[in-house]
């Protein structure tokens, strides 16, 4: 069996199906036409800075970033550093979330003015989805950007034990930062005594309801569990849905609701006396709030069952309230914007109320959004005046909050309804006005992912689940509460006291 | 040694007991609407606005919304995306078929000593589940700042998807008689134009398979990419329908058309070539 | 002299690039798992705490129960449904061909579009289940399938499965093509009935690919974790909990990387018990 060299090469062609390869040469050129020509501005941009990526491994992740970031933020490619006065561009930069049409307000009415109000110093705001891993991956690697935006104080008193970000006091004294601030909202930056980030947002949890439906049948917004009770027990006759709270699969939004039990029932008082450790977490005042919260899950007053309030997320539970097929939503002042969207009409809101005769109206204090300097930082000067650029100008501060619906970037200032404009929707307004005065007099609350340390509040959403279907007792799940909170009290982010005695 | 047999040859078909009647091709038929009904559901849901894909889920759209697919190509950044995963398929490939070609040949000619070693090193890596080394290697990507990186993420894939492609050409050439190189060889030509003119071309059936199932496995792993690429502009079609659906879960028009956008070139591809894919997939698998 | 260095040359890069990969990091997961750590500046070794917290922590064994009830439903559902598709399409000669392709094309579509199409497929406002509520008053039938602790799991198996069984049964129909046509014509004349040929013929006939499956499904059952990952994270309240979930969450949500590391070795070692049984069994003179 000889072969000659041509007849083996021509049988190993033939075996190789030309119409095969044929067909896929075709599909590659089609396919690859339509990626080509279908490419959005900022995509095509940002893949040729791939390639560059891909094909030198070395690129370092912060030049990556650095090419992505003059391809994305199309507003700083035109405010590049006049550099010479200093001799070097100072850059700062800025990791962010993506907030879709929103992200145009911060780049036109922040990034923009800060540039062109500062000739030596360029603004980078690069948008991360997912930014707080990767901010930290980033801090372990040594290359985080100079300002690291954090969910909050609990957030970076784990930062300050690790040394990855610098104290801010000089620059707070330079700036005035603390005439400027909430008294409580510059306190709570604070960790071993010494100023570690501002509050970027604030915000607080709000009763959200349908007016509309509320005067329709006479009913009175409740400011007790008792009205709550009645409310609901007519939602059922009617077949609605009380509350239209949902944690669409995401456990961690449980802990809204259980906050607000926590400080409404047991009352902010012995909430604050629990996290300073003077009182234990399995106190009979805490399992009374956790065993309401549980009751009204189980009655089906969230959602109408537990099923459902585990699967409605909020914008289908927005789209019943705006419906009118949901009574109330519990939730966060960031949700304004939601309420504008798809409740405009017919809805309103209340501080969430207290539950017990005893707690008095207060509104739960939180940080959405707190910003530290890295300490990799190699200009955190540059750093401290975008910062500044936050607090300086009322006017400007106002613009962006309005242009938010109040739902974000509402920096702690001590805001007054004369700063927003006439054109603001008065029940927006109305919220930061009751906020400040509430807050000032002292009537606060304390929010779980403020002012919890990290593995307790981590514990009291996820294990709150399992209480939910029954498989763990409020004692168990308090117990275990208690003995977690134990290993972590050199992480408790710092927490004004209360106004409100228990 | 493998034999790629013809279908209307089998031995079932010959059987000549009663062919398959109504009941069978009832199973049959219920078995093809379980797979293709949620595609064709999906489809059309693609075309419905979000409000008509709450209400009306499964009837056919009473307004076709092109426009669905516009708005999830620009929101969903897919001419990135798909770019990214290309880049990947095409690094990955290409790497693997190098690697496994010459491990394969080395293997399947040369039996060196120590070559049961080999292959059971191979199988072993080939089975340790990515969750043994996910976490050092994270750990280690981040503190060498190699995370974020679409060319460390091919280089792993070579590691994950080669060993199953040097078994699979190593199978192949096994079957084939090297009389022809050695032929090739007393004619002067040196071990380099051997492989070129020789044996590239006699397993360029295999090499092709192999290519097709490594770029399928490339471009549907999620589980490397989730981790090992965060930012958005790298990440490639696996992970970013991910986050799509995360950030738009309830607009069903939206996610929908981004579904299809995703899974329509692999689709096409498959349609084109399914012999070469389903063969190979099974070859590698019916020798474990 | 250079003949006899060639083969190792050709087999270096694949071994060095598994052992860089793949091997170090696995190692190094093991001695991870015996430290505390949380990702920044260094681990404290702890000894055996991690497996001891392990082994008291209730989500531990919870996880290890799904991922049995997984293995359970995967040794079954998707076998039995190649089994009897491939059993009928190697009758029909010619026009499986085309049915083949069908129920192949799901296993080429990527796990986030899959989840994407059950996701929509199952949801309590816009599903099936809300379909027939609304439209025939049938309450009972809208469940909340990826919420509701009793569904959860087996509505993210069945999406799995549905990927999945499309590809066994492309892998039997090979392996019962492959059968010698002589063992169907001999039962024939021995007047055997369509099921005793079933398992007296082809069933027989198939057995090595059929436990290659058998062994690859509870291998990969321990593993799972793209499925669960992209439906619900392992919610809620740990009803869809497995172990790769569990793992994912504690190495990157909680930062805890060693125990993590703990589980992961867990992981591993569960897989590869299940996956040494059969040779074992085999050696031992067990006949499967």
């Amino acid at each position: 069996m000889t072969y000659t060299f041509n007849e083996l090469r021509n049988e190993g062609k033939s075996m190789t199906s030309r119409m095969d390869i044929k067909k896929l040469i075709a599909g590659a050129m089609i396919f690859g036409m339509i990626v080509a020509s279908c490419g959005s501005g900022g995509g095509t941009e940002s893949s040729t800075s791939d390639d560059d990526a891909t094909t030198d491994s070395e690129a370092a992740a912060d030049s990556e970033a650095a090419a992505d970031t003059e391809a994305e933020s199309d507003n700083t490619e035109d405010n590049s550093s006049d550099d010479d006065t200093n001799g070097e561009p100072r850059t700062v930069e800025w990791w962010g979330q993506p907030r879709g049409d929103d992200d145009a307000v911060i780049d036109e009415h922040f990034v923009d003015t800060f540039n062109a109000s500062h000739d030596d110093v360029t603004l980078e705001f690069v948008r991360r989805e997912d930014h707080e891993n990767l901010i930290r991956l980033a801090l372990q690697a040594g290359s985080a950007p100079d300002l690291v935006q954090t969910n909050g104080p609990a957030d970076v008193v784990d930062l300050v034990e690790a040394g990855s970000v610098i104290p801010l006091d000089e620059y707070a004294a330079k700036y005035g930062w603390e005439d400027e601030m909430l008294p409580w909202a510059y306190d709570v930056g604070q960790v071993d005594g010494k100023l570690y980030s501002v509050p970027l947002t604030y915000e607080t949890m709000l009763l959200y309801y349908n007016k509309t439906l509320f005067e329709e049948n006479g009913w009175e917004v409740p400011s007790s569990s008792d009205d709550i009770e009645f409310l609901c027990g007519e939602a059922d006759k009617a077949d609605l849905t009380c509350f239209a709270n949902g944690t669409g699969g995401k456990a961690s939004r449980g802990e809204w609701w259980l906050g607000w039990h926590l400080n409404g029932v047991a009352g902010p008082a012995t909430v604050y006396d629990a996290l300073q450790g003077n009182t234990a977490w399995n106190d009979p005042a805490i399992a009374e709030a956790i065993d309401l919260n549980t009751e009204w899950i189980q009655n089906g007053w969230y959602s109408q069952d537990t099923d459902r309030y585990f699967a409605l997320g909020h914008d289908e539970n927005w789209a019943l309230l705006g419906s009118g097929d949901a009574l109330m939503r519990v939730a966060g002042s960031w949700d304004t914007g939601r309420m504008l969207d798809f409740c405009d009409a017919d809805c309103d809101w209340i501080p969430a109320p207290p539950l017990n005769d005893d707690v008095p109206v207060h509104f739960e204090l939180a940080i959405g959004e707190a910003l530290s300097i890295s300490a990799d930082s190699e200009d955190p000067d540059a750093a401290a005046e975008v910062l500044d650029h936050l607090f300086n100008d009322r006017a400007r501060a106002a613009t962006i909050v309005e242009e938010f619906a109040f739902s974000n970037w509402v920096v702690p200032l001590e805001w007054d309804t004369a700063d927003f404009s006439a054109d603001a929707d008065p029940r927006l307004v109305r919220f930061l006005d009751e906020l400040s005065a509430a807050t000032s007099q002292g009537n606060f609350g304390y929010t779980t992912w403020t002012f919890f340390p990290p593995d307790t509040r981590t514990y009291l959403f996820e294990a709150y689940e399992s209480v939910i279907v029954g498989q763990l007792s409020v004692e168990e799940y308090l117990d275990t509460l208690n003995e977690t909170f134990a290993t972590e009290t050199d992480a408790i982010p710092p927490a004004p006291a209360t106004g409100i005695g228990s | 040694m493998s034999t790629i047999t013809t279908h209307s040859t089998s031995g079932a078909a010959r059987s000549k007991l009663k062919g398959p009647g109504v009941f069978s091709y009832s199973i049959m038929l219920a078995l093809a609407f379980y797979a293709a009904a949620p595609l064709v559901v999906l489809f059309l849901n693609s075309l419905k606005s979000t409000e008509e894909a709450s209400t009306n889920s499964f009837g056919l759209p009473q307004s076709v919304n092109w426009s669905n697919y516009i708005d999830a190509w620009r929101i969903g950044g897919f001419s990135t995306t798909l770019l990214n995963s290309t880049i990947l398929v095409a690094l990955s490939v290409a790497g693997v078929l190098v690697v496994s070609f010459l491990a394969a040949y080395g293997l399947a000619r040369y039996t060196p000593r120590g070559h049961d070693f080999f292959l059971t090193y191979l199988l072993v890596g080939s089975t340790i589940p990515v969750q043994l080394y996910l976490i050092p290697l994270f750990v280690f990507l981040t503190r060498n700042e190699l995370m974020d990186n679409l060319f460390v993420l091919s280089v792993l894939y070579v590691a994950k998807f080669a060993p199953f492609a040097t078994f699979l050409l190593r199978a192949f050439l096994l079957g084939i008689s090297s009389d022809f190189e050695d032929a090739a060889r007393v004619d002067g030509a040196s071990e380099f134009q051997v492989l070129r003119k020789i044996v590239v071309p006699l397993l360029a059936p295999a090499i092709m398979t192999v290519g097709l199932v490594t770029g399928l496995q490339v471009w549907n792993e999620f589980t490397l990419a989730v981790t090992l690429i965060q930012s958005e502009e790298l990440k490639p079609v696996s992970t970013s329908l991910f986050a799509f659906q995360q950030r738009h879960g309830t607009d069903w028009g939206l996610t929908n058309a981004g579904a299809v956008i995703t899974v329509l070139p692999v689709i096409i591809l498959f349609l084109l070539l399914q012999r070469r894919f389903i063969e190979g997939l099974t070859q590698g698998g019916s020798k474990g | 002299m250079k003949r006899r260095f060639l083969p190792y040359l050709l087999i270096a890069p694949l071994l060095l690039i598994e052992l860089l990969a793949i091997i170090l990091p696995s190692i190094l997961n093991v001695g991870y798992a015996f430290t505390d750590w949380n990702g920044l500046g260094e681990p404290v070794f702890t000894g055996l705490d991690n497996l001891r917290t392990l082994v008291s922590d209730r989500v531990f064994w919870i996880s290890i129960k799904h991922n049995v009830q997984w293995t359970i439903f995967f040794l079954t559902v998707p076998i039995a449904m190649a089994l009897i598709g491939a059993t009928i399409a190697s009758r029909l000669g010619r026009r499986q061909m085309l049915f083949r392709i069908i129920f192949f094309v799901p296993y080429v579509v990527a796990p986030a579009v899959n989840a994407e199409i059950w996701r929509y497929i199952l949801n309590p406002q816009t599903g099936i289940g809300a379909v027939l509520e609304r439209n025939f008053g049938w309450e009972w039938a809208n469940i909340a399938f990826f919420s509701n602790s009793d569904w959860v799991l087996w509505s993210i198996a069945n999406v799995d499965n549905w990927h999945w069984w499309g590809f066994l049964l492309v892998l039997y129909l090979s392996a019962m093509q492959s059968i010698p046509p002589e063992l169907f014509d001999a039962a024939r004349v021995d007047g055997a009935n369509r099921r005793q040929e079933f398992l007296h013929v082809i069933l027989p006939g198939i057995r090595p690919t059929l436990v290659y499956t058998l062994v690859l499904s509870m291998t990969a059952s321990f593993l799972i974790f793209d499925y669960v990952w992209i439906l619900t994270e392992g919610g809620p309240a740990h009803a869809s909990e497995v172990l790769g979930s569990f793992m994912y969450k504690q190495a990157f949500y909680r930062y805890n990387v060693g125990y993590a590391s703990a589980i992961a070795l867990g992981m591993t070692a569960l897989a590869a018990a299940f996956s040494l049984t059969f040779p074992v069994l085999r050696k031992r003179g067990w006949d499967i």
